[in-house]
């Protein structure tokens, strides 16, 4: 057991999102110059030019689906929904309007312990977790940051009230 | 809790599948006769043994086959449906 | 007497710490440190508390929650009054007040001590031959008042304890000698190890023994300094289930752990000898004495008879005569002790002893002991040290095979699952050095397996060359009070008349008798009991198996297992309009829903009228946003909704929408949507909220099997969607859309891309409700400007879920899953318009044409009460049965008080014949009465 700091929660920055999953959605990321994670459930941050711990990030699901979140102008973004609205063949758009929070702070890992039953202490770097927390469908995804390691979380936007309150309990206790 | 290997995501516990039960081919809905059809829809095969069943990781809606022998209710592989038809044959 | 002993090497108590309490009424003292009934002992309280069955007086007996005597009623500072509590391995604590449970009238004068008058007509089993006849409800009403070990305070605060879930590669159960030695050997090997106990400190049975004392302090020095070894004390294993996922329990909270392999480190439950009397106050187990000696420098009596058949008997004589304790006797079952009294000088030691029974004292605790040879031996406190039983509760729960050995006199674990292992006294092996061993080898294996790897069999295993359990210390007497299980107040004879009702396998004698399904669930009376059985069969334990174990090995409070309580549920992008315009909420399909929005000053059903004519007269709008929506992309997104729904898709023109009915492969309806076909090889379809999540698991099923080139997304939480109906709705969207609404332009089901209020919108037309009606879909963030926009334009008024039954039941639109059920067939409900049976294939077709050939058995009507059964006050209701000719002829599935119409009209599942319009039924009501109604033909109205 870790003592020391708490652990803190925060809604993510206003960062946009879109996915997009299809046959050819690897080959649609390639042509504008974003980053294809090289494994399935792997995330890489989406540019080249992104570092390690930047809120740009692309993440596979699974094989064929790709997730993307991406701050400041998100021309990435912009760019993959205009392509796919077109009727790119086989890289079909998904709306993503996902509830996002980021845990963290020394304890962060005791509240994930309290809703998650993934070791997320043994999972290589990189990795995409598609797991439940308190009966909810959530995208884990641990990353280091200065500020230590952090977990985005994201779900479907109908359960962050429940969710959000359920984790700042957990947060402040 | 049991846990179960989805081919996709890794050892999971049990809470995060649902199944849907053994594999099995229809019969030719044109061929075949109405009893026959009747058989498949509500007879199950419930001697115990290894059974290829349908397993789906819900939080990432992926289906997948694990082979489970219903006996001892230990699962003795999974893997993606597209290794079906390879793995009936053998 | 029990009394306090000047302070003991390695105490637990803390003497500058005293804890003032209170039991029973009266005023006590104790130490931090001690128990609930270590402070009473101290303090010369020997009747703790009154048996279940004849209310006999109790007091210490195994100190170690293997019995189930000492159970009290709590309240502590931080809580209202709590049953169930242990007071043997409870610590105590400032303040609190403890009350025994299960009298009438307080412990001292328990009025329920006279029912042991009445034994001769309780004999086990009674209560299944007695009672019966019209008496028994009056007995029931007499047996309930006094029976319960405990009341429940109906006030208790909700307290909510966090559960957590923890990882290791090695979970060693158990920190005594072999447990520490264990936990040590893993770690070596590389394991991350994780070591529970459930007493307070670490180190077991071998912390009393003076000889092995200092060495295993310096074993838990070793395993506090190693970082790859977590100890938790106060930390039970409640329950073993599959995968090596353990429950851990402690004070807080509940721990979920996932370990690699386990290791047993148990130990044994000492078992007592069985003679007349052996549970008076005063008559305990010798480790309990051990454990009230070295933990709270406690004696257990003035002046100790010591039963014993084995050394450690022996060796508690000694340690007792080292605290000063005088030691009347050492009585040894065995015909002889050889070399087992060494350094009992001056101490009486005799062999080949049999007890007859112990003597009560005035003050109900035990004041002799008489043997058969007609001795009488005065003492305060008898020991017993008889023998033990391994604590393989946990074991069994894993699936270990356990196996009688004669030699031992004790069950060892002869197979283990793979990842499980077992070290220590639970393996029979006594010797201190061999446990340690052992724990050394089980850790490594343990440690080898959780890394995927396994080692070689051992090179040799410890053998235990030295009996430490009495085969069979068993002393019935004709007079009975010869108690084999103390929960239950179960003697030997008991026992015998169960095998003689032809109970006479241990699993049936346990359910005829109640042996071991008391508090302690068979701890300290499962073997003896067993052994019983088998004597009385004249075979052996070797021929049987004891009761099948199951979690949870000690009680749980339920608060553990509730755990936070957590309700997970949904909410709508514009739930907090919902709430700033007053709606009261329902929740369908884990959503919260508006039900109907409160009008102050009006009732639910004036809400619900005013609602539905907003939407006839004017119109109003609806969150619909719970809807299931599903999109399907790529070139056989047609095809495949030609499979799956029962109409054609592939052939919809872009732009326009279908109904879509969705059937089992039984060809029973199981959902129903609006498809949409927004591009050649787009479609975006809706669901019903309830079955959004399984429809589309269903829909990757079958692709899973089809493999058709199609991509499927879950849009239902990503959109919100609202509804705008009513004669008025054009006019107000359009002016706040760029979409051409005209009815040339958008024509009735058809679908539109553009933008309202400013934001990107798919819309729909939609005749749920009403003929007039636009669903609006958007993404979920930007709901709130396109609701406000809908809701402030004028006249517009929200309406909730039972407006909206109201209003398609007036369209006669069936809602599935309530007009339909698990049984019912398209052409049954009406649906079979939308049924394309001449397509090569669709899900059910096959089972449809069987339906087709059988012709419907039930028909969905629609019908309509007379007007002077409604004046009269009848209430139909959904669920009401139809009658004709006396027989059951159909069900209500919907009904409801049209406030358009002015009638009550409904929808009703009915046998064919009664389907024709204009013939009249009979509903019965809830209340029995009969009301008789009319089929009518659906919609049930027209255009508006």
């Amino acid at each position: 057991m870790s003592t020391g700091e708490k652990a803190w929660l925060r809604l993510a920055e206003p960062l946009r999102r879109f996915g997009v999953k299809g046959p050819r959605a690897a080959a649609l990321l390639e042509q504008l110059a974003l980053t294809v994670p090289a494994t399935p459930n792997g995330w890489s941050p989406l540019r080249a030019s992104d570092r390690d711990d930047s809120s740009n990030v692309v993440g596979r699901l699974g094989s064929t689906e790709f997730f993307v979140e991406e701050g400041g102008d998100a021309s990435g973004i912009a760019a993959l929904e205009k392509l796919t609205r077109e009727g790119s063949a086989g890289a079909y758009p998904v709306l993503r309007e996902d509830f996002a929070v980021v845990l963290g702070g020394a304890r962060a890992a005791d509240v994930l312990a309290q809703v998650c039953n993934v070791n997320f202490a043994v999972l290589p770097p990189r990795v995409v977790v598609m797991t439940l927390m308190i009966g909810v469908s959530v995208l884990a995804m641990p990353q280091e940051t200065a500020e230590g390691r952090i977990y985005r979380i994201w779900c479907d936007p109908s359960f962050g009230p429940y969710l959000q309150s359920e984790l700042e309990q957990m947060v402040n206790q | 809790m049991k846990i179960i290997h989805c081919p996709l995501n890794g050892p999971r516990p049990l809470l995060e599948f649902v199944s849907a039960g053994e594999v099995r081919n229809a019969p030719d809905p044109d061929a075949c006769s109405d009893a026959e059809w009747t058989a498949y829809l509500f007879n199950r095969a419930s001697v115990p043994g290894v059974k290829r069943e349908w397993w789906c990781h819900t939080p990432s809606g992926y289906w997948f086959i694990a082979e489970r022998d219903t006996a001892s209710d230990e699962i003795l592989a999974t893997y993606d449906a597209a290794e079906l038809p390879a793995r009936a044959g053998a | 007497m029990m009394y306090r002993l000047p302070p003991v090497a390695g105490e637990w108590i803390d003497r500058s710490r005293p804890l003032a309490f209170e039991f029973e009424g009266r005023s006590f003292q104790g130490f931090a440190g001690d128990t609930v009934s270590s402070a009473l002992a101290a303090a010369g309280e020997m009747t703790l508390g009154r048996s279940f069955k004849y209310h006999r007086p109790r007091g210490i007996f195994s100190f170690a929650n293997h019995d189930a005597n000492n159970l009290f009623q709590v309240a502590s500072l931080s809580s209202g009054w709590v049953p169930n509590v242990r007071g043997d391995v409870t610590p105590l604590a400032a303040g609190m007040r403890v009350a025994a449970v299960n009298t009438i009238g307080g412990l001292a004068r328990d009025r329920g001590r006279f029912i042991e008058w009445l034994a001769p007509f309780l004999p086990v089993g009674f209560y299944y031959k007695a009672f019966h006849g019209r008496n028994f409800p009056r007995w029931e009403q007499r047996i309930r008042a006094i029976s319960g070990l405990g009341r429940i305070a109906a006030d208790a605060p909700r307290e909510r304890t966090p559960k957590r879930y923890a990882f290791c590669d090695v979970l060693v159960i158990g920190a005594g000698s072999s447990g520490l030695a264990t936990a040590l050997s893993a770690a070596d090997a590389g394991a991350r190890v994780l070591l529970v106990d459930e007493n307070a400190h670490a180190g077991g049975c071998a912390s009393w023994t003076g000889s092995t004392a200092s060495e295993v302090g310096a074993l838990i020095r070793r395993v506090a300094d190693n970082p790859n070894i977590e100890l938790l004390t106060g930390t039970y294993a409640a329950g073993v289930y599959a995968d090596r996922w353990v429950a851990l329990v402690e004070p807080s909270r509940m721990t979920k752990v996932r370990a690699g392999a386990v290791v047993f480190a148990t130990g044994v439950i000492e078992q007592p000898a069985v003679f007349r009397n052996n549970d008076l106050p005063g008559v305990l187990l010798g480790s309990a004495a051990q454990r009230l000696l070295r933990r709270h420098a406690i004696a257990p009596g003035k002046r100790v008879a010591i039963l014993t058949a084995n050394r450690e008997g022996h060796e508690l004589a000694r340690d007792l005569r080292a605290h000063r304790v005088e030691v009347a006797a050492v009585l040894d079952l065995r015909a002889g002790f050889g070399g087992d009294a060494q350094g009992l000088d001056g101490v009486r030691c005799v062999a080949g002893v049999v007890p007859e029974a112990a003597i009560a004292g005035s003050n109900g605790a035990v004041c002799a002991l008489r043997l058969r040879s007609a001795e009488t031996i005065k003492c305060d406190a008898v020991l017993m040290s008889v023998g033990f039983a391994p604590a393989s509760g946990l074991l069994s729960q894993a699936g270990a095979v356990l196996q009688y050995d004669m030699a031992l006199q004790q069950h060892v674990p002869v197979k283990l699952p793979p990842g499980f292992f077992a070290a220590g006294r639970v393996s029979g092996i006594y010797d201190c050095a061999a446990r340690r061993q052992d724990g050394r080898d089980a850790g490594a294996e343990a440690a080898a397996y959780a890394r995927g790897g396994h080692l070689g069999p051992r090179a040799s295993r410890p053998e235990s060359t030295r009996q430490v359990s009495h085969p069979y210390p068993v002393f019935p007497h004709a007079s009975a009070r010869d108690f084999v299980d103390l929960d239950e107040d179960i003697q030997v004879k008991d026992l015998l008349g169960s095998a003689q009702e032809g109970f006479d396998s241990t699993e049936l004698m346990k359910r005829f008798s109640t042996l071991g399904m008391g508090p302690s669930q068979g701890k300290h009376a499962n073997l003896h009991g067993a052994r019983i059985l088998m004597r009385s069969r004249d075979a052996t334990l070797a021929d049987t198996a004891l009761t099948t174990q199951r979690p949870f090995y000690h009680p749980v409070p339920l608060k553990h297992l509730a755990g936070r309580g957590f309700h997970p549920h949904r909410h709508s992008g514009v739930h907090d309009r919902h709430v700033a315009l007053d709606a009261n909420f329902m929740t369908v399909g884990g959503w919260q829903r508006p039900e109907y929005y409160h009008a102050s000053g009006r009732s639910r059903t004036e809400c619900i009228a005013a609602e539905v004519r907003a939407v006839r007269e004017h119109a109003g709008l609806i969150d619909v946003s719970t809807l299931g929506k599903i999109e399907i992309f790529g070139p056989d997104a047609g095809a495949f909704l030609d499979r799956i729904y029962t109409g054609s898709f592939s052939d919809l023109r872009a732009g326009m929408t279908r109904y879509g009915l969705l059937l089992d492969e039984g060809g029973i309806v199981r959902d129903d949507g609006v498809i949409a076909r927004l591009a050649d090889q787009h479609f975006y379809f809706t669901t019903t909220t309830s079955g959004a999540a399984n429809v589309y698991r269903e829909l990757l099923l079958w692709n899973a099997r089809w493999r058709m080139d199609c991509a499927f997304v879950n849009a239902t939480g990503q959109r919100a969607a609202f509804n705008l109906a009513g004669p008025k709705s054009r006019e107000l969207l359009q002016a706040i859309t760029d979409i051409d609404l005209s009815e040339k332009a958008f024509p009735f089901l058809g679908v539109r891309e553009g933008r309202v209020a400013g934001v990107e919108a798919r819309v729909l037309r939609a005749g749920f409700v009403s003929s007039l009606g636009f669903e609006v879909h958007v993404p979920y963030r930007s709901a709130g400007p396109v609701w406000d926009a809908l809701a402030n334009a004028s006249g517009v008024r929200a309406f909730g879920v039972e407006a909206q039954r109201v209003l398609r039941l007036e369209k006669g639109h069936a809602i599935v899953a309530q007009d339909t059920d698990n049984l019912t067939n398209p052409f049954e409900a009406g649906m079979g318009w939308a049924v394309r049976m001449q397509k090569p294939f669709f899900v059910g077709q096959r089972s449809l044409r069987i339906h087709v050939r059988r012709g419907v058995r039930q028909k969905l009507i629609g019908f309509e009460l007379a007007p002077e059964q409604v004046a009269s006050g009848a209430a139909i209701r959904e669920s009401n049965l139809l009658i004709h000719l006396g027989e059951i002829a159909g069900r209500v599935t919907s009904v409801a008080q049209s406030p358009t119409l002015g009638r009550t009209i409904g929808l009703a599942m009915a046998a064919p014949h009664l389907a024709p319009p204009g013939t009249p039924i009979v509903i019965r009501g809830s209340d029995g009465r009969l009301v008789s109604a009319r089929v009518v033909r659906t919609p049930f109205l027209e255009a508006e």
